[in-house]
């Protein structure tokens, strides 16, 4: 990877900056904080339960960024287009990998900043009980780095359209897709005509499964690669899209 | 990069199809991973390395999984390949020890037939679902013949909510194929479990029902109660009840424990089964207890027989007489899931029954590890056994109930080096005068019998590795009555259990009969971990409310003797004094019964208001924080901007 101190880091701390220096990045947060709360209380009944772990915390990470991220992703690419920004970033001497990596980061590291923000939720667990908090580091990583899927699937949508609301709804829908790769409406639709190894990768794309296997105190090196491969897969899409784009 | 071709659809194409196939290849790459959980939940014990690195021949694991039925189901899918890892684990762990086939038995297939040969049936997952096959059997290649498939074992379904076990269940089956002779239970007891005469009515009586279980399962011997040896062959020593042992016998027990024997003991302050014989006439002890003091003391427990364990919470309801209304037994306890330890032997029980329970403690200053396996709630009071020793009214026992606010434990596993109850040995002449009073001409065979009874060469003053000893403080949840009917069904006897006593002694039989390694194997971890800030509180709750209740019951019972007392007298004249006298009790009994409302309700306020506080934190105030931040800076800004404006 491209170390933050280059060109890619330019456009990171850049990016970053730019997050703070409007509301949207405080928006973001305090949605997120809010909701997070909500489910973790009032859905997933985190007091009534009387266990001392944050599953109904992180079981609703999935659904919570099936939302949340894609708002943030929307404005990736799209609102440079949209503003006619892009051409003048396309101008500058660096080159569309360090932009794509440089603005996914920025994104990633806001997304971070906010999942670091419900500490409060880890300091009760300990107060309350005795939490294996092993468990809840690892939930944490895949928590993260689930987050970083759905944002380089984000980026992608983005640079596909000038229209942040289109790159929302496509977004969302491909990361719906994501999510429920795993479950039997969608592995249906395959059984039958499908070839096996085409199913079992199917099946293997669901971001649940691999989240679930992260937070139950496992670093897999097999659940780590998938996360990295699909960052890596759809941040390569977001550069043809805007090459194909620009091409246009 | 910059490669025409791959900016296009193609590459995008391109870019789909290697994120599919990277997924399958990462899916097939060897299994590399960090436990983060705090009991290695995830990381085989050293029990189980141990046991399948030394097998002294090879084993053959062959997994039988429906993979293309069960990836249709996701969860089904997922444990698949937990299992399979599971497997794939004990084979690299077993240093060549272990070999592991994975068969997918497709309908109508010779792998279909191979299954069935095996005794794995076929699971339906869903209505209109293909039926999956999910089990491993193990197999001694060396026992296999032409015409025989040789020793092998089998797990018929492999359920997904034993995962927990999963470990165990696998280093038990392994460990059956390389040891298949059956395991023999010798049976020392002073209750008529194995079937027996009943005095009272002049008739036989049929073993117990748990016996027909055990008798089905292992090879059962009856020692007698003055046993001075105990076979070399017994695998396990079931004692139930031992009523002043004696001291040969007592001796021989703890010999056969330290020598590396399992034991699975029942005690018991009072024992109902005898009560209820004693009653009918049908004979007399003085005590309806048993103990084994010396030897529970040295395995590092403590145990008291004259006190009787009563807990409201799990109080079963009992109908004294025909068209009366139940009422509650703090004595008859009806353990639910909670009460189990998440232990091989407790882990999966529903519910238990038990009645008159004795308390185990772990002895001060024991070399045991000492693990209860059934608890109580903490609403509980000890109580003697007076109370219990004749059929009364266990209204009573309400009456006398205070809580002592602890949890006590009924039974428990002890394991770990212990030291003998005899450290001398056993003295000669107590084995000589249990041959009884020989004429002097044949004491050379008294001698003689006493060398062989107790050899004293051979005294063991501690254990030779570990012990592995279940006790349990209750003999009456072995009693049919407690967790089973049965009836005869074409002359075979057919039982109906409605509790899971009868699973608890077969699992803790089952777990005591591996090697000791396997004992070792626990389910792994705590996965329980209740909010104990919550409990304290509620403890505290209770303590300091409890008081101001009791006075306001106290306040509200004699308000209401007063009133039937004026309501009484006021039978046939009231006089205006009288009218107004009820009127200011029935006053007193409405304030009475709200003030004692309140203090219920305030029992869960405190609790409540906590929740509260701490979902208004988690979700506002890291939000309120940044706001204001926000706001703070920006106002700031904004009045610096101003200054610096009417600075130039």
């Amino acid at each position: 990877m491209t170390s933050l101190t280059g060109k890619t880091g330019i456009i990171f701390k850049r990016e970053l900056a730019a997050y703070f220096s409007t509301p949207l990045a405080y928006v973001f947060i305090v949605i997120f904080l809010v909701m997070n709360g909500i489910a973790t209380f009032d859905l997933g009944g985190f007091f009534i339960r009387g266990q001392a772990d944050l599953q109904p915390f992180f079981s609703f990470h999935p659904w919570l960024y099936l939302f949340m991220i894609p708002a943030l992703a929307m404005g990736l690419w799209a609102d440079e287009r949209k503003s006619g920004t892009i051409e003048l970033l396309m101008t500058l001497p660096i080159n569309l990998r360090d932009a794509v990596l440089g603005k996914f980061l920025a994104a990633w590291m806001l997304s971070g900043i906010a999942l670091l923000l419900t500490f409060p939720v880890w300091i009760t667990v300990n107060y309350l009980g005795d939490p294996d908090n092993g468990v809840i580091l690892a939930a944490y990583i895949g928590s993260w780095l689930m987050a970083g899927g759905f944002l380089a699937i984000g980026s992608c949508m983005s640079a596909m359209t000038r229209n942040a609301v289109i790159a929302f709804i496509l977004t969302v829908a491909i990361c719906f897709a994501f999510v429920a790769s795993g479950s039997a409406i969608v592995l249906n639709a395959f059984s039958g005509w499908a070839p096996d190894v085409l199913i079992n990768a199917i099946a293997g794309l669901s971001f649940l499964t691999h989240f679930d296997a992260i937070s139950k105190g496992v670093l897999d090196i097999r659940d780590m690669l998938f996360f990295a491969a699909v960052i890596a897969a759809w941040l390569t899409a977001s550069a043809i899209v805007i090459e194909i784009k620009k091409a246009n | 990069m910059k490669h025409k071709a791959f900016y296009s659809p193609a590459g995008l194409a391109a870019i789909a199809v290697g994120l599919l196939i990277a997924i399958v290849l990462i899916s097939n790459l060897p299994r590399l991973r960090i436990d983060l959980t705090q009991d290695n939940l995830y990381t085989l014990a050293d029990a189980t390395r141990d046991i399948v690195a030394n097998l002294d021949r090879p084993v053959e694991l062959t997994f039988f999984y429906s993979e293309e039925a069960a990836s249709e189901v996701p969860q089904v899918r997922t444990y698949g390949m937990r299992v399979q890892e599971m497997l794939r684990e004990l084979v690299i762990a077993s240093n060549g020890n272990l070999s592991l086939e994975i068969v997918d038995p497709a309908p109508f297939s010779a792998e279909e037939d191979l299954a069935t040969e095996f005794g794995i049936q076929p699971v339906p997952l869903a209505q209109g679902r293909e039926s999956v096959y999910f089990g491993v059997v193990a197999a001694d290649p060396a026992t296999v013949t032409e015409e025989d498939r040789g020793v092998f074992d089998t797990i018929p379904l492999i359920r997904p909510d034993q995962e927990e076990f999963l470990e165990y269940e696998f280093a038990r089956l392994i460990t059956r194929v390389i040891n298949p002779d059956p395991t023999i239970v010798g049976v020392i007891t002073t209750l008529d479990i194995d079937g027996g005469f009943n005095p009272a009515t002049n008739q036989a009586t049929r073993p117990w029902a748990f016996m027909d279980t055990v008798r089905y399962m292992y090879d059962v011997r009856r020692l007698d109660d003055d046993t001075a040896q105990i076979d070399e062959d017994i695998d396990i020593l079931l004692v139930v009840h031992p009523q002043e042992l004696p001291e040969q016998t007592l001796y021989a027990i703890d010999q056969f424990v330290l020598g590396g024997g399992r034991a699975m003991v029942f005690v018991d302050p009072n024992s109902d089964t005898q009560t209820q014989i004693a009653m009918s006439g049908g004979g007399f002890r003085d005590t309806m207890a048993s103990d084994m003091p010396d030897l529970l003391q040295a395995w590092g427990i403590d145990y008291d027989p004259t006190q009787v364990v009563t807990d409201r919470e799990l109080a079963l309801y009992v109908t004294l007489q025909q068209g009366q209304r139940p009422v509650a037994h703090y004595g008859m306890l009806g353990i639910q899931r909670s009460g189990f330890a998440n232990d091989i032997v407790s882990g999966q029980l529903e519910v238990m029954n038990m009645s008159s329970v004795g308390t185990l403690q772990p002895a001060e200053g024991a070399s045991t590890t000492f693990e209860p396996l059934i608890q109580t709630t903490n609403q509980t009071m000890l109580m003697g056994t007076g109370f219990f020793s004749e059929m009364g009214d266990p209204t009573l026992l309400i009456d006398e109930f205070v809580s002592e606010e602890q949890v006590r434990t009924l039974a428990a596993r002890v394991s770990g080096r212990a030291r003998s109850a005899f450290p001398d040995g056993l003295a000669t002449e107590v084995t000589t005068e249990a041959s009884g009073d020989n004429a002097q001409d044949s004491s050379d065979t008294t001698d003689a019998e006493a060398q062989q009874a107790s050899p004293a060469a051979e005294h063991l003053s501690e254990s030779l590795g570990d012990i592995a000893v279940i006790v349990v403080a209750d003999t009456d949840v072995l009693a049919d009555r407690m967790w089973a009917q049965s009836q005869q069904v074409l002359g075979q006897r057919v039982i109906n259990a409605f509790a899971s006593n009868g699973d608890f002694v077969i699992n803790a039989l089952d777990n005591l009969s591996g090697t000791t390694a396997l004992v070792n194997i626990r389910s792994r971890g705590r996965y329980a971990r209740p909010f104990t800030r919550v409990l304290a509180l509620q403890r505290e709750a209770d303590e300091r409310l409890r008081a101001e209740e009791t006075r306001l019951l106290q306040r509200l019972s004699e308000t209401e003797q007063q009133l039937t007392a004026l309501n009484q007298e006021g039978a046939t004249s009231i006089s205006p004094e009288q009218e107004a006298e009820i009127e200011r009790f029935l006053q007193l009994q409405l304030e009475t019964r709200r003030e004692l409302r309140d203090v219920q309700f305030q029992l869960n306020q405190e609790i409540d208001r906590l929740g509260t506080i701490l979902k208004t934190i988690n979700t506002w105030l890291i939000p309120v924080l940044l706001i204001i931040g926000v706001l703070t800076a920006t106002l700031m800004r904004s009045r610096r901007r101003r200054a610096l404006g009417r600075a130039a």
